[in-house]
């Protein structure tokens, strides 16, 4: 398991990636009114700094065949050179009908935020609870 | 196995009769109801709703009489995984468990194989490392009656079975039902001013299927008991709390205090059942699960 800290300090933020994310393996088109998952990966608010970081789960993503690049490409281009964000595009596009590892969809500029677990705990990712 | 046989509900070879008795047929009354077999005759719904890693397709998965329909939830995940995108509620209340981020949803099929946690009933494994759980729209009151049937492996930290925290300052209250650090069964409670009251286990259990219950009651003494039998109790008289959020398988406010094991039932009343009453749930919860 990887942690992604965003851009954007906001979980509204965080929960539109997550969700565009799961767009790559159910397409709502593909989707059954019943379906109840929505979001890839969760993710975790800083208790004092507010940075908002995506949980990203080792597991290979069934990226599905009408899989749209364009809504994960649309909703990381502010913060990604255009290149990269051309190459998310193409990736997405050639991972479709396949499994590909999540980390693939982190543009090459983001993957300086990816950290480990034991380095979010340095930083103070987790807060000690209280008893109970 | 037919498919006129299973539409017509009869039990399969190995599968329980119909004419069991339930659980809620037998203690009724309760707030939420959430097992792998059917604990009330009259309930017609599925009993879990799973999302298979092949795809992601989810599908409901039903009952062979009381059990858990297992050929269907095998034949529909193949050779990958399933995980419980929503366990039913199978009280009056519809109070669904759900868990709409994939990542943390409790597996219920690992590899094309039933979780069963070292038994033979199937079961829904939590993984504290990836924070899995589900969501409960249930609140607590000031008295309730929580039964588990849980197997959790020895951990340093406290592993949640099921609490509601408050919106006020965010901490489990005004229940919590836990393996306090470690591996001890807990009842803990908390108040919005910071009061606390904890029922706790002098010894830790681990490795093993048990019967956790929870009885909070009102201004006189909150207890947890194991396998039917008392393990500690509490004078639980604490100030208001604030309607918050109910997890099953996680603490709210740290994603690290969840539970590492398996779960096959969990079954809320919202009251301190009876003494009578108490007995013949812990009972028939066990005649099912075999646990002590």
């Amino acid at each position: 398991m990887r942690y992604l800290i965003l851009s954007r300090p906001s979980v509204a933020y965080a929960r539109a990636i997550s969700a565009h994310l799961y767009r790559l393996t159910r397409p709502d088109h593909a989707r059954s009114a019943e379906d109840v998952s929505a979001y890839w990966c969760g993710w975790l608010v800083h208790p004092s700094t507010g940075a908002v970081a995506l949980v990203m789960p080792d597991e290979d993503i069934p990226v599905h065949t009408e899989s749209d690049a364009d809504l994960l490409v649309q909703a990381v281009a502010h913060a990604i050179p255009p290149a990269e964000a051309e190459k998310l595009r193409v990736d997405i596009l050639a991972t479709r009908g396949t499994r590909a590892a999540p980390l693939l969809f982190v543009p090459q500029s983001a993957q300086t935020q990816l950290r480990t677990h034991s380095q979010m705990e340095a930083d103070g990712w987790f807060a000690t609870p209280a008893e109970g | 196995m037919s498919v006129s046989l299973l539409r017509l509900g009869i039990a399969a070879s190995g599968a329980r009769s119909t004419a069991a008795p339930l659980l809620l047929d037998l203690v009724a009354g309760a707030a939420i109801a959430h097992s792998l077999r059917k604990v009330r005759s009259a309930y017609a719904g599925s009993a879990i709703r799973v999302r298979r890693s092949s795809d992601n397709a989810e599908a409901d998965i039903g009952f062979v009489g009381i059990d858990l329909d297992t050929a269907s939830l095998l034949a529909f995940a193949g050779s990958g995984s399933a995980f419980v995108v929503t366990w039913y509620d199978q009280s009056t209340n519809a109070q669904h468990a759900t868990q709409t981020t994939a990542a943390s949803q409790p597996r219920i099929v690992n590899a094309g194989a039933l979780e069963v946690g070292g038994a033979s009933l199937g079961a829904l494994r939590f993984l504290a490392a990836s924070n899995h759980h589900l969501s409960s729209p249930y609140l607590f009151g000031t008295a309730a009656t929580v039964l588990a049937s849980v197997h959790n492996l020895t951990r340093s930290a406290a592993a949640t079975v099921i609490a509601e925290r408050s919106a006020t300052n965010g901490f489990p209250s005004p229940f919590q039902l836990d393996f306090a650090p470690t591996d001890r069964p807990r009842l803990f409670l908390r108040s919005d001013d910071g009061a606390t009251a904890s029922a706790v286990s002098a010894v830790s259990y681990f490795g093993a299927w048990l019967l956790l219950t929870g009885v909070r009651e009102v201004g006189t003494t909150s207890r947890v008991r194991r396998n039917a039998s008392q393990l500690s109790s509490v004078n639980a008289t604490l100030g208001a709390t604030t309607a918050g959020a109910t997890q099953i398988g996680a603490h709210i406010r740290s994603t690290t205090n969840g539970l590492d094991g398996w779960m096959r039932e969990v079954i809320v009343y919202p009251s301190a059942l009876s003494s009578a009453d108490l007995a013949t749930a812990e009972a028939n919860m066990n005649a099912y699960g075999g646990m002590y």
